[in-house]
């Protein structure tokens, strides 16, 4: 138990490190701090226009109202902040191995799949966290959720599902990014991931299709990203959808990570 | 000459090499444009209309788009070029009795075709399916001046972030313009919701920018949205004029700075 | 032997990769499927390596040098073979194996870019788990020994190859590795920092008692950090034992390179010794150990219009083409 402790603190404490250290590298860029903010903040006007306009002839989104489909955008925004801040670097393995210094996180006595995850701490990236956040609290302060405590209680469990989610969307992310162990160039395959990881902005309702439903809440699990944790904040409680929000958080977690370990076997066993 | 065409063969060959890229790259596109028909059939759930868009015209629209995106902007220009020049490759580049500029072009111009042929091949094949539902005139003119936008939007589209490319010179790392750029662009070309449905002031604005050229007048020329006159391709050669000026001066300012360096 | 530290048996390493040929039609075919070829990287190599031996791996580029730190310091596991350092599989991977040595490789960097190579030694405390005490007189001690105090403050970017490597070597020590393996470490460097970096390994594997294996294509190296060397080429081990062994046993001679002013005839130099290249401005002759300070004065107080005298060693892939001609 001590020594689990032991092992917890030492995790976290280089954890923070790594995103002190992040943070210090971005310093070395100044101005790109200020574009990128401009960038993050652009992305979310333009969406809201969007979403604007859409509502300006219609009044209802695939059975969302405008706000609970602000509130999904939002959550989309926060957890796509999440994954910039905490493990940006995973885009950066294929590099890593073709260079060669891929090496250091096999040779280092810490998980590599951690190392490698949080090896780039970007913590200026959390503007999108912040500006994800503001845009749902804009969106709550326009719904009627109840009195203070249910909102409150509501709040928690929805940040709850909202972290199952950004789980979900790392294991994806690594998952993908684990090819790199095979082709060099795992660019195309990232883009096509952001380009499905991008869909997860609108309401998962959009996808009538029999097929394409079941697809989206299982085997690529865009629903539970931004709907779910969205739907339970706006239209209440579906103990069905928190359930398998855990069940599917968990599973992606674990085959994710089975599937990193297998590509380290690999790699150290055929490259050079 | 010569030695432009090997350049380009060395482009087109590469792009075969990288078999994956190519396939994962269409798919994507195809899944975006598959998003997209299931966001508006969402929309248009009870059918009526957007401004002036029945839902078959919203979804070829779309399909316009993701064409003109797939020719025009199927290529990273910004960020390949902001690597060398941050890298320090340019130092090669510079010694060789290339034109840089025409280089990175032909460069660049090899991915286009090979892309613009597959594009077409699917766009076609979209169209066929859509053609039923919808009255759609085809005629030699529309596609004809379509093709000839399409290749104006390519050159601007090549030209915008070559410019952004090069502002590595004085922002040392070219990912956040990048990015920028590219989100607002897409949104002012009308990549992400049609032109005539957003507010006219914003529309006012945007006779101002090259960007409208780029994914809302074409396809709407081909749709017959827009009638075809002269202004539709004078304006835009006149932008490219602009735009391959400026990025020459550009590229000769920050090439005193970069040398300031020492390279 | 029961006491080595490092035990390797009939370890093998063999490599697959595609190959393709050039031009547009191959591309094409290319699309559809690729041809895998064989490389045999190390092959059936042995020896044991002793606590606080410093130990020479040279061989031509390619040798399998490479290959075979890997495989020790777990980045690679063997297609067969075994091999344990400290006791342990080095491709399991232990944290307790890694908390145990370290890898420096030349050329590839460990610290931090934009940022003073201090923030990297912190990381690296923190994830080696040191001991505050400890971190903190190890760094001191190196950062002394290697006379890079005005150094670990500034960013890595603006430090000179030498002072990188320095710091890297620094970065690699503090956890007070029992194994050091050193992967070409003065490659690329000028020759003052390389003679530092010779002079800190010599004192630091005296005083530590590391167990040092150092990889290198210079001769030069091997010559002054290593007493035992192991010379590897296409992937198998050709000798293994004393340097001074090595050289009395394959009479390894002396190479001097004589620059001169004017052109010189070849008739006149041919008496100092065997003459390996000649082309009017310049000589390149081999002589016998025993007989390199008198060949060497003796040029340089004859008449001859000697402008400049570099003395150094065999190259080592013709040190191994000795040894194979030796042996057959």
């Amino acid at each position: 138990m001590k020594v689990l402790a032991a092992k917890t603190k030492k995790y976290w404490r280089v954890f923070l490190l790594l995103q002190h250290v992040g943070l210090m590298n971005r310093m070395a860029y100044r101005i790109n701090f200020f574009i990128a903010f401009f960038a993050v903040l652009s992305n979310m006007v333009f969406t809201i226009i969007f979403l604007r306009v859409i509502f300006g002839f219609v009044n209802n989104f695939s059975g969302w109202g405008y706000y609970q489909a602000l509130v999904v955008a939002a959550t989309f925004m926060i957890i796509d902040g999440l994954l910039w801040v905490l493990c940006s670097y995973l885009g950066s393995i294929s590099n890593h191995i073709k260079n060669g210094s891929f090496d250091r996180f096999l040779v280092s006595p810490i998980d590599s799949q951690f190392f490698i995850s949080f090896w780039r701490g970007d913590s200026e990236d959390s503007v999108r966290i912040i500006t994800g956040m503001a845009l749902l609290f804009y969106a709550i302060g326009h719904l009627s959720l109840g009195g203070e405590v249910l909102l409150f209680g509501k709040l928690f469990l929805y940040l709850i599902l909202l972290f199952n989610g950004f789980l979900i969307a790392y294991s994806i992310f690594l998952f993908l990014r684990t090819f790199s162990f095979w082709f060099i160039d795992v660019n195309s395959l990232s883009g096509l991931g952001n380009s499905l990881f991008n869909a997860a902005k609108y309401p998962a309702t959009i996808f009538r299709h029999k097929i394409t439903r079941i697809i989206i809440f299982s085997v690529l699990p865009l629903a539970f990203l931004a709907t779910v944790p969205a739907k339970i904040l706006t239209y209440g409680f579906d103990w069905i959808l928190v359930a398998s929000s855990f069940l599917v958080a968990g599973i992606f977690l674990w085959m994710s990570r089975r599937f990193w370990l297998w590509g380290i076997k690999k790699y150290t066993s055929a490259s050079g | 000459m010569k030695k432009y065409l090997a350049v380009l063969k060395n482009s087109f060959q590469a792009n075969l090499i990288y078999r994956f890229n190519f396939f994962f790259y269409f798919l994507s596109q195809f899944i975006s444009f598959g998003i997209l028909f299931y966001i508006w059939t969402s929309i248009y759930y009870q059918g009526g209309k957007i401004g002036s868009y029945e839902l078959a015209d919203m979804i070829f629209y779309y399909l316009g788009a993701i064409f003109i995106g797939v020719v025009a902007k199927g290529m990273d220009v910004a960020w390949q070029i902001g690597d060398e020049i941050r890298m320090g490759q340019l130092n090669a580049f510079l010694l060789t009795p290339i034109n840089y500029f025409w280089r990175k072009f032909f460069s660049f111009f090899g991915g286009m075709v090979f892309r613009s042929f597959v594009a077409s091949l699917l766009f076609i094949t979209g169209l066929y399916f859509l053609a039923e539902k919808f009255n759609f005139q085809f005629s030699l003119a529309k596609i004809s001046s379509f093709l000839f936008l399409v290749f104006l939007s390519y050159l601007l589209n090549w030209l915008i972030f070559y410019i952004v490319g090069i502002s590595t010179f004085w922002f040392g790392f070219v990912w956040a313009l990048n990015y920028s750029v590219q989100v607002t662009a897409n949104f002012l070309e009308g990549g992400l919701i049609p032109l005539d449905l957003l507010p006219s002031w914003l529309n006012m604005l945007n006779n101002f920018l090259p960007f409208k050229y780029i994914i809302f007048v074409p396809v709407s020329i081909f749709t017959g949205r827009l009638e075809i006159t002269w202004s539709i391709f004078i304006i835009p050669l006149v932008w490219v004029l602009f735009l391959y000026l400026l990025a020459k001066l550009l590229f000769k300012v920050g090439l005193k700075k970069y040398e300031g360096f020492g390279g | 032997m029961e006491n080595s530290i490092i035990s390797v048996k009939n370890l093998n390493k063999t490599y697959k990769y595609s190959s393709k040929k050039a031009g547009l039609f191959e591309s094409a075919k290319h699309l559809f499927r690729s041809d895998d070829k064989i490389t045999e990287a190390v092959r059936e190599i042995n020896f044991e390596i002793g606590a606080g031996e410093f130990v020479g791996f040279i061989g031509p580029n390619g040798a399998g040098k490479t290959t075979t730190l890997k495989m020790l310091s777990g980045i690679l596991t063997p297609t067969s073979g075994q091999a344990l350092v400290l006791g342990y599989k080095p491709w399991e991977r232990k944290a307790e194996y890694q908390k145990q040595f370290a890898l420096v490789m030349g050329q590839k960097n460990q610290l931090w870019w934009d940022l003073p190579p201090i923030e990297s030694f912190v990381l690296h405390r923190e994830i080696y788990e040191i001991e505050k005490s400890s971190f903190e007189k190890n760094l001191e001690e190196l950062v002394k020994l290697l006379k890079v105090e005005n150094v670990v403050e500034k960013p890595v970017r603006q430090l000179s190859l030498g002072e990188r490597m320095k710091c890297e070597l620094i970065n690699a020590l503090l956890h007070d590795p029992k194994v050091l393996f050193l992967d070409e470490p003065t490659i690329g460097l000028d020759v003052v920092a390389q003679k530092n970096i010779r002079d800190f390994l010599i004192k630091y594997n005296q005083e530590k008692k590391t167990t040092i294996i150092l990889t290198s294509h210079y001769m030069r190296d091997i010559l002054q950090l290593c007493s035992r060397v192991v010379v590897i080429n296409l992937g198998k081990i050709v000798y293994d034992g004393l340097l001074e062994d090595l050289t009395i046993a394959y009479a390894l001679e002396k190479i001097i390179t004589v620059y001169f002013e004017r052109e010189v005839s070849r008739r006149e130099l041919e008496v100092f010794g065997e003459i390996d290249q000649f082309d009017g401005f310049k000589v390149v002759i081999k002589v016998p150990r025993e007989k390199l300070k008198e060949t060497a004065v003796n040029i340089l107080s004859s008449n001859l219009p000697v402008e400049d005298i570099d003395i150094g060693e065999e190259e080592i892939e013709k040190i191994v083409r000795h040894i194979f001609a030796k042996k057959n």
